[in-house]
């Protein structure tokens, strides 16, 4: 080793020692979700959250998959041991929206999960799939190599009265490129799934969708991070609501460097007494100059009952920023509605059909348009 | 780029020596409550009220959700809660104290009254200095009086509406202005009045480390429709100074209220000032609230929307210079079918200047056919300027439609070129741009505000060329 | 008295050299017309001129009356006579022409005195009539929603407006038609004076016909190529630029 590299290396080792110093007192400092914390205000977390947070705060539970399966032809998968530190020590330093305390309990009784390191293009996708029926709290760690492009499909499945807290970090290196879809779902009538997950751009192209079916209870912290000129990160979100069930998503686009590109388009569809909150932030770092980075939320409300929160945010900091957000709720246009109905199809249909298009938007985003028909 | 267009208008920066009758020293306690009650000569429920309001004030926590951090810096052990020279208002300015006479002969309040205005009232520091009405007002029954005189003097109208649109325990900042309120206008306008000039409030600050907690009533009966507007300067001290206003708007059936403010307080004036409206049927509320003085601001003008299609509307320019913060925005509840509303906000953040917009909307349970646009746009003009933009936006049910929309953008460079080419300096060009860029919301504001504001900003060309 | 440009090298900021060696001389009262195929350099000659910001000068000289032009900030220039009628003339939101107007003419008096309001709108109408624009552009925004015709009939108006000593037309017959044209030329043929000179860049002959230049240039690769009068432009119009090629 040369001098250099030895004095690099030392250099990172303290690096790496204060930012896990930062994060011990981050999370010393870290309080159970209350109303009180403005990232949890819709959220009502002695309501909704509270089965989880009580599943993931008791001493005597552990982590249980009914099944975990990956489907990878590429072998680039490995399970998580605890042995793992530098994993562990990446997951100390993720970073949540209101759930440090969550995230604490989480790494304190890390149990298990997948790291995938890709180090060449995979043709096919890469299915992940968690399924408890209790619960479990699994971590995920992508990793893009340079040029490298890949698809992965992660499935958090709670059946019956399952829960899933899970923690997921994607880092994708320069020129890589990345399709992330990560579907919860519930076939039971008290499904909860929180997922945290942090996307580390270092100059590659990211997109990201999130899908949550059937599930009672759901929340989202996703924090998207751009780390150099050139990176650009898409997330997406498409999801229905029914019944009483809560969605609770939180994003961030954070601009550490300027010309790189963010994009959100969030799309909820929110029937009977169902209530989806969106709270996004665009963070621009003075100095992240030529920045572009868009926010959309939008929502369409099928019942009198239902609820939209929507609370989308802007920080900009810096100069030659092209930014914006938007955010409407409104119910279903009754234009369309009638020229369904006129060609013979019932409203209920009619109202499916409306709905599915206003969501078919997002994933055709995602999938690209040749696969939209 | 980094020199500023903008000059910074120096019309309030003078200052005559404190002459005071009354000041109730440093602090607020039950001490200071009796003797702004005694001053006042005010009734013993008044002083229940006050010291019920002080309790709260003392028990209630700093604001959180809503609320930017430089709001913990203020000291409320360090103001001054009550400075009066007398406490009745003179009806001719012939009778004015000399000093506070041409106080407000500096800041053009007299010219303007002679010029536009149906009726003035000019508070320096706790209590009101001049208070007249045009005598034709008088006999339709229209009221224009301090919140003194309203409390003592129409007790039956006054009472009833006191504390019910902006309650005690709204926020701490209410509870201090409860407990701590002087001066502020008390307005009546009868069933089907509608006055074709505007009324207008002045607030002076002309004191160190002064708290001025102004009160201000309005109400219009059934069909009536009013003008009011608010300018408001001070000197820069040393300390900081305390503007924390409560503002509540009553429209009742069909009538119309227009609120206007062009604020430049000093930029070491606190500026917390809650206004809030209440829309009764077929009423229409609309604020129209223009920000460029103070070194924090935390303003968000609402309107309760309580009667079926009771219309409600904010229309915001704020100006952020280096050292200052303007959180400013406004709030929008929708407690009845049919109700629209309507918010334009812009802000322009020059040097390292700060503008936030913090925003609610909110459509209750089971209320139909509501409807909300907002529209919030940012203009940064140096590298180290900032934008913020909070909005929280609740609807419930499937027969509402609510639409938020925000972008933030610079001055285009070609455009800059493009005007120098034509023989303007670039701060010239700027400043042109930056007018093109709230034109459309200075209109809103009444031709005489309106150049008032251009001059304000220093926007208008002639100003700026030199 | 003259606009006297030596040796002109440009480029665009950070990027490619347009201007290979521009030497050019327009005298007081003369007209000149600048012709050359796409990419040969013309829009940057007015722009560098000018002194927009994309553009930098490597070498050379440009002087307006004696006076250094590249030491002058874009609205000195102005001041000191020199206009561009732009090629894509920008909007501006939200500002009214009467008040760009305004500014643009106050700034160009002494320090103190101020515009008369009442004879200002006088000259504005009746320019306005003349170049055949209604007068409700008085109250729109700079060329915001304008037609491409619409917003060189602008750039004219500002022109006669201002009254430079020296004008440069980019391309403003381009999105013109015939009549338009007429009344463009019009205005520009009745502002010429011995005291005023006019540098007019086009691709057509069609606008020269209507106004006559006193000397033709042809700019090529960055360099003007060659200098002779009115005959010149009959010639590219019979043969096109094809000489060029035979030449360099």
């Amino acid at each position: 080793m040369s001098m250099e590299e030895a004095f690099a290396l030392a250099e990172a080792e303290a690096k790496l020692k204060a930012a896990l110093n930062e994060c011990q007192a981050r999370f010393d400092k870290a309080k159970m979700p209350d109303r009180r914390n403005e990232d949890w205000r819709f959220g009502r977390p002695h309501v909704y959250a509270k089965q989880l947070v009580d599943t993931i705060t008791a001493r005597d539970n552990h982590n249980y998959f009914e099944r975990m399966v990956i489907c990878d032809k590429g072998n680039a998968a490995t399970r998580l041991t605890r042995d793992d530190d530098d994993l562990l020590q990446t997951e100390m330093l993720m970073q949540t929206i209101g759930s440090d305390a969550l995230l604490k309990r989480h790494i304190e009784r890390f149990e298990d999960g997948y790291s995938l390191y890709i180090e060449e293009d995979t043709t096919e996708v890469i299915e992940l799939v968690y399924e408890t029926r209790s619960f479990c709290s699994p971590s995920t760690f992508i990793m893009v190599a340079p040029g490298v492009k890949a698809e992965v499909h992660i499935i958090y499945s709670c059946l019956e009265i399952g829960n899933i807290f899970a923690a997921c970090n994607i880092q994708v290196a320069a020129g890589a490129e990345l399709k992330v879809r990560v579907q919860a779902e519930s076939d039971g009538s008290d499904g909860r799934c929180m997922i945290i997950t942090n996307i580390q751009n270092m100059g590659g192209k990211v997109m990201h969708l999130t899908e949550y079916r059937g599930l009672r209870w759901a929340r989202e912290e996703t924090v998207a991070e751009l780390y150099s000129p050139g990176s650009e990160t898409k997330l997406f979100s498409a999801n229905r609501l029914v019944g009483d069930s809560v969605l609770d998503q939180h994003t961030r686009q954070i601009h550490h460097v300027g010309g790189a590109s963010s994009d959100l388009l969030y799309k909820n569809v929110v029937d009977d007494n169902a209530t989806a909150i969106f709270a996004g932030n665009i963070y621009v770092a003075p100095g992240a100059h030529n920045t572009d980075a868009y926010q959309s939320n939008r929502n369409m409300l099928l019942s009198e009952k239902a609820t939209v929160h929507s609370l989308p945010g802007l920080e900009i900091l810096a100069d030659k920023v092209r930014c914006s957000h938007g955010s409407a709720s409104a119910p279903m246009d009754d234009e369309q509605l009638f020229y369904l109905c006129s060609r013979g199809i019932s409203r209920r249909d009619a109202q499916l059909l409306v709905a599915d298009g206003f969501l078919a938007d997002v994933l055709n985003k995602f999938h690209g348009e040749s696969q939209s028909s | 780029m980094d020199e500023s267009p903008f000059q910074i208008d120096t019309r309030g920066e003078f200052v005559f020596p404190e002459n005071h009758r009354f000041d109730a020293g440093y602090g607020l306690t039950e001490a200071t409550i009796d003797y702004i009650c005694d001053a006042k000569g005010e009734p013993d429920w008044v002083r229940a009220f006050r010291k019920d309001a002080l309790r709260r004030f003392h028990e209630m926590p700093m604001p959180t959700h809503w609320a930017p951090e430089g709001i913990n810096d203020l000291d409320f052990d360090k103001i001054r809660y009550y400075l009066a020279h007398g406490t009745a208002p003179y009806k001719s300015w012939e009778d004015v104290p000399d000093d506070v006479k041409r106080t407000f002969e500096r800041l053009g309040v007299p010219e303007q009254e002679r010029a536009f205005l149906a009726g003035v009232d000019a508070q320096y520091d706790s209590e009101t200095a001049y208070n007249n009405m045009r005598e034709e007002l008088s006999k339709q029954g229209v009221i224009f009086v301090n919140s003194t005189e309203g409390l003592r003097e129409y007790e039956h109208i006054f009472r009833p509406w006191f504390g019910k649109v902006i309650p005690v325990n709204d926020n701490k900042f209410s509870a201090l202005n409860h407990a701590a309120f002087s001066g502020g206008s008390f307005i009546y306008v009868p069933k089907g009045v509608k006055l074709s000039q505007p009324l207008q409030a002045y607030f002076r600050i002309n004191s160190e480390s002064m708290g001025q907690f102004e009160r201000t009533l309005i109400i219009a009966d059934e069909g009536a429709e009013l003008m009011y507007m608010e300018g408001c300067t001070a000197p820069k001290y040393d300390s900081a100074t305390l503007h924390s206003g409560v503002v509540e708007l009553v429209a009742l059936k069909g009538a119309k209220i227009q609120y206007v403010t062009v604020q430049n307080w000093a930029t070491n004036v606190y500026n917390l000032v809650i206004q809030r409206g209440l829309a009764m049927e077929d009423a229409e509320i609309r604020w129209i609230d223009c920000n460029i003085g103070s070194g924090l601001t935390m303003k968000y003008p609402a309107v309760v929307l309580q009667g079926r299609r009771a219309r409600g509307e904010v229309i915001s320019i704020s100006l952020a210079h280096s050292g200052q913060l303007q959180d400013t925005g406004a709030r929008m509840i929708h407690a009845a079918p049919e109700t629209t509303s309507n918010i334009v906000a812009k802000s322009i953040s020059i040097g390292e200047g700060r503008a936030s917009y913090r925003g609610e909307v909110n459509v209750l349970k089971g209320m139909k056919g509501c409807k909300n646009n907002t529209e919030c746009d940012a203009l940064l003009i140096n590298a180290t300027s900032r934008t913020d933009t909070y909005p929280a936006i609740s609807v419930n049910g499937n027969a509402s439609a609510v639409q938020h929309e925000a972008s933030v953008s610079q001055v285009d460079e070609e455009m800059l070129f493009y005007m120098q080419q034509r023989g303007l300096t670039r701060a010239q060009a700027m400043s042109l741009a930056v007018n093109g860029f709230i034109n459309d919301l200075v209109k809103e504001f009444p031709m005489e505000y309106s150049v008032e504001l251009r001059r304000l900003i220093d926007l208008e060309m002639e100003d700026s060329i030199g | 008295m003259s606009l006297v440009i030596k040796n002109l090298y440009a480029r665009v900021k950070d990027g490619a050299t347009i201007l290979n060696g521009v030497s050019l001389e327009i005298p007081k009262g003369e007209v000149h017309a600048i012709m050359g195929p796409n990419g040969s350099g013309k829009s940057t000659l007015s722009k560098v001129l000018c002194g927009h910001p994309d553009y930098e000068v490597i070498s050379g000289t440009a002087e307006l009356d004696g006076q250094d032009l590249f030491a002058m900030s874009v609205d000195e220039r102005s001041r000191a006579g020199l206009f561009l009628a732009f090629q894509y003339p920008v909007e501006v939101p939200g500002v009214s022409n009467a008040n760009f107007m305004r500014a643009a003419l106050q700034a160009r008096l002494p320090k103190g005195e101020e515009l008369d309001a009442v004879s200002f709108y006088k000259t504005m109408r009746s320019t306005m009539a003349q170049l055949g624009m209604d007068t409700k552009f008085t109250a729109r925004a700079v060329n915001e929603g304008f037609s491409g015709g619409e917003k060189k009939r602008n750039d004219v108006l500002q022109m006669m407006m201002l009254e430079p000593t020296y004008a440069i037309l980019d391309e403003t017959d381009s999105g013109l038609d015939v009549d338009a044209l007429r009344i463009v030329s019009d205005g520009v043929n009745a502002m010429r004076a011995p005291f005023r000179s006019f540098m007019i860049i086009t691709h057509y002959k069609r606008l020269l016909d209507y106004i006559r230049p006193d000397v033709v240039h042809v700019l090529y690769k960055g360099k003007i190529v060659r200098t002779a009068g009115y005959e010149l432009v009959e010639q590219i119009e019979e043969n096109g630029f094809d000489f060029l090629k035979t030449e360099a």
